[in-house]
């Protein structure tokens, strides 16, 4: 955990503390990437230890995977790609809610796309159970919403 | 491994509307159906500003959303400027960051709303279609250009016009109007005016109540076009 006292920023390192009270170190040019660590580390200063409440240890390394890549210019598709293959919805979701507190901007735009692909072409349903999402419509309430929706873009050539 | 927080984190529900549009603004239109059915502060979502806004910024960057368009039709709010590009891009296959293109998906939802309330007839202006052109040469399109573009809008409009009642009674209208001068570029194109009578003929065949209706349309028709389609003689 070797702190460099140097004034260069490109070689500070960032020590940010999970949920759960683990640590991990970031570049502090990645940390950049990240406005509320930013802003924590403006009020906090920079040799203090992060806290972040909301983020674990399951998914910070992951976050810190891609701002490292980030930081070298190195994202393409392919990374992109990579990097969420093996990921199953729920931790997409994690993922995804971690950015959003983190306010990571690339990130978050990034994740927010990988779950609206997952959810193309899915039933109500799907998606319901998707977010945990209960149904608080009428069966006719329903329909009829289906067929307002239907009429606002109808002649529109789309699938059903 | 017990996590305090685990719940509050996969709670996507407690999340701001600003956050979760984010998402819906990259399903693309088609999922937006399902998606607002999930439930109903979701639905109510697909009905305020910003959602729309936000699905502008996202989907046609190129728009300016406070320009304002010169012409006699007004392009509304984030909503409907997002349909017109929407229209104009599916039904016209146009290039969306062109300004011309936003005007013609608002010509678009204008006519067919414009065709569809119950007044019959409708307005003059709208029944020649010259709001429409008027529309394009006041976004300093040329004569010829008004005039195409009008047409493409006729023509899409037609295709998408519900089949009822008084759809039938206005096509019969506008298939008798034809004579009506109007100056170019607001006389009606010849493919415009076939569309009309062929409608009535294949779509609308059933409507005619008295043959002699039916019969006088043909006759309106021969007096147009020569030969016309075996198609529109119906069997």
């Amino acid at each position: 955990m070797a702190q460099e006292a140097s004034s260069s920023t490109s070689s500070k390192t960032i020590s940010l503390k999970t949920g759960d009270g683990e640590i991990f170190e970031i570049e502090a040019s990645a940390a950049k990437q990240m406005k509320t660590v930013q802003r924590l580390i403006d009020d906090l200063g920079d040799d203090i230890t992060i806290p972040l409440h909301n983020v674990f240890s399951k998914e910070l390394p992951k976050i810190i995977e891609y701002y490292k890549k980030d930081i070298t210019g190195e994202i393409t598709k392919d990374f992109e790609a990579e990097f969420v293959k093996d990921l199953n919805d729920d931790e997409v979701k994690v993922l995804f809610l971690a950015a959003n507190y983190l306010d990571a901007n690339k990130l978050f735009e990034f994740l927010s796309q990988n779950i609206a692909d997952r959810l193309e072409s899915k039933s109500v349903e799907y998606v319901r159970k998707y977010f945990g999402v209960e149904n608080d419509f009428t069966p006719e309430e329903e329909s009829k919403l289906r067929e307002e929706r239907a009429w606002s873009f109808r002649g529109i050539k789309e699938d059903e | 491994m017990e996590r305090k927080n685990s719940k509050e984190i996969i709670d996507i529900e407690k999340l701001p509307d600003h956050v979760v549009i984010e998402i819906f603004i990259r399903t693309g239109v088609s999922d937006w159906t399902q998606i607002s059915c999930v439930k109903k502060q979701w639905a109510s979502l697909f009905r305020t500003e910003c959602f729309w806004q936000a699905a502008l910024s996202h989907i046609y960057p190129f728009t300016n959303p406070s320009q304002t368009l010169p012409g006699p039709i007004p392009p509304g709010l984030a909503k409907r400027r997002f349909m017109a590009l929407h229209i104009s891009e599916q039904i016209f296959g146009c290039d969306p960051d062109i300004q011309v293109d936003e005007i013609v998906g608002h010509g678009y939802l204008f006519l067919k709303e414009q065709l569809q309330l119950s007044i019959m007839p409708p307005h003059s202006g709208i029944l020649h279609g010259t709001m429409i052109a008027d529309q394009f040469i006041g976004c300093g399109k040329s004569r010829d250009v008004a005039h195409e573009l009008a047409s493409r809008v006729w023509l899409a409009v037609l295709d998408n016009l519900e089949e009822n009642h008084h759809t039938f009674c206005l096509l019969k209208r506008l298939a008798q109007e034809g004579d009506v001068f109007l100056p170019y570029p607001y006389t009606r194109s010849i493919k415009v005016q076939w569309r009309v009578f062929e409608k009535l003929f294949t779509d609308f065949r059933d409507c005619f109540n008295h043959e002699v209706d039916y019969y006088d349309m043909l006759a309106c028709a021969k007096s147009r076009f020569q030969p016309i389609p075996s198609a529109w003689l119906g069997y």
